[in-house]
């Protein structure tokens, strides 16, 4: 009878714990007594991440499904600002023990783990703050948003971002900001369709808008806008409508996930973004609105933590979603 | 009548208790209370079930303990202020009145 090691001129490893491994290779788990295979997902899937200690929803977030940032946002009760701020490494979450500066919710996020930037929100009124994050403490920048706008989302990183839509003064703005790494300046054109609670990724010359509330009584839109550094334009619309959802990738590539389709709801529907169209994947175990987002992530690697699980409380739940082609653990069983 | 899912009430711990290999493997969502839902005659559920600690619940216990969480929701909702910011449409903190979550078979 053949064996594993005629074959390949090596035994299976015994180990107690699943390790960090390349497609195709094979381990036995000694602690869950099963043979385990690295193959890569057809399809992607979204598995349980370790429990944010903050419940929270509609914060910020930046970085990647490895290295994630969690800041401000509204507490359990749903009426507290927040100032915390958590980091994620894969595993588990961390509490900082400095949060932001200014308390808030419905803020945008974007960057990494160690060089993120927050920008505007509600305190409850109209913010303008804008922060910066260096990995352990945040730092408000002496100048903010030219227009102070709560609902908002954006795109970028530290030192080159975009902020659009939100809700200033006239509601369901169009209104787009370009930052530099330390100012924001006005951008003379701005979204095809204004929007507040909607989703950005990309980066400051190709980014997303996504989604969003685009109305009274909480109509919402399935379209999305495409940047290229001075204006946006009209790209394909996703296949459901909804604003409080959130998103990460680039342009060609991008993700988003849950959201409310709604005045106030909760879905889980998730998405893929090819640069023109938009197609369904799997849904988050848990439908959630105003989720959180490690903005910076990738399609592929994208990470979902917090929200709210109307009509069930605020969640403290994440999810780390591995795209298709990317090897995952599995259970090699004989029947 | 044949049933589609089964049900289980579980506290998610966070990593490992849904793999990618659960995901792939079988629908799992979740419901409030810690109710979790998947398919009904599936052996990769059930083992799901077990590896969790999962307690089976059958689908009225299921939807029993569903309704006890939307009506203690909705009860918390109408003691709330009327010019509370959570009952002002528009308002971040806005939710409307819990509604009801009828489970599927």
């Amino acid at each position: 009878m053949s064996t594993y090691k005629g074959i390949y001129g090596y035994a299976v490893k015994n180990v107690a714990s699943d390790p960090s491994a390349d497609e195709g290779q094979v381990w036995y788990n000694n602690a869950t007594y099963a043979f385990k295979l690295a193959a890569a997902t057809t399809v992607g899937t979204w598995a349980a991440g370790g429990n944010i200690p903050t419940t929270h929803y509609y914060g910020g977030g930046a970085g990647t499904q490895t290295a994630g940032l969690s800041f401000g946002g509204l507490g359990p009760n749903f009426t507290t600002l927040l100032t915390t701020t958590d980091l994620y490494n894969g595993t588990s979450w961390t509490t900082n023990p400095t949060g932001l500066n200014t308390a808030r919710a419905t803020l945008g996020g974007v960057g990494t783990q160690t060089a993120a930037l927050a920008f505007g929100g509600e305190t409850p009124a109209n913010s303008a703050a804008t922060e910066k994050w260096n990995g352990t403490s945040w730092t408000s920048n002496p100048t903010g948003l030219n227009t102070a706008r709560k609902n908002i989302s954006g795109f970028g990183n530290q030192t080159a971002a975009v902020a659009f839509g939100g809700n200033a003064p006239g509601n369901y703005a169009t209104t787009t900001e370009n930052w530099n790494g330390s100012s924001w300046t006005s951008n003379p054109t701005g979204l095809n369709t204004g929007r507040m609670y909607a989703t950005g990724f990309g980066i400051q010359t190709a980014g997303i808008a996504a989604g969003g509330q685009i109305g009274p009584a909480g109509a919402v839109t399935a379209t999305s806008e495409y940047f290229n550094g001075t204006s946006f334009t009209s790209t394909g619309s996703m296949n459901d409508a909804r604003s409080g959802l959130a998103g990460a990738g680039t342009q060609t590539a991008g993700i988003i996930f849950g959201g409310s389709p709604g005045p106030v709801s909760a879905v889980a529907v998730s998405e893929l973004f090819n640069g023109t169209s938009w197609s369904n994947i799997p849904s988050l175990s848990t439908a959630r609105n105003g989720i959180g987002s490690a903005t910076g992530a990738s399609q592929t690697l994208a990470l979902a933590f917090g929200g709210d699980a109307y009509p069930a409380p605020a969640s403290v739940a994440t999810e780390e979603w591995t795209g298709p082609g990317v090897a995952v653990t599995k259970t090699i069983t004989t029947s | 009548m044949a049933q589609n899912y089964q049900y289980c009430v579980a506290e998610c711990w966070g990593k490992g208790f849904i793999t990618h290999d659960d995901s792939s493997s079988f629908q799992i969502s979740g419901f409030p209370g810690n109710v979790w839902q998947v398919p009904a005659n599936n052996r990769k559920a059930n083992i799901w079930i077990n590896g969790i600690a999962g307690v089976r619940k059958t689908h009225p216990e299921a939807q029993a303990i569903v309704d006890g969480i939307i009506q203690a929701a909705q009860a918390e909702w109408d003691a709330i202020p009327a010019d509370d910011p959570r009952k002002i449409q528009g308002n971040p903190s806005y939710r409307p009145r819990p509604e009801v979550i009828v489970l599927p078979q």
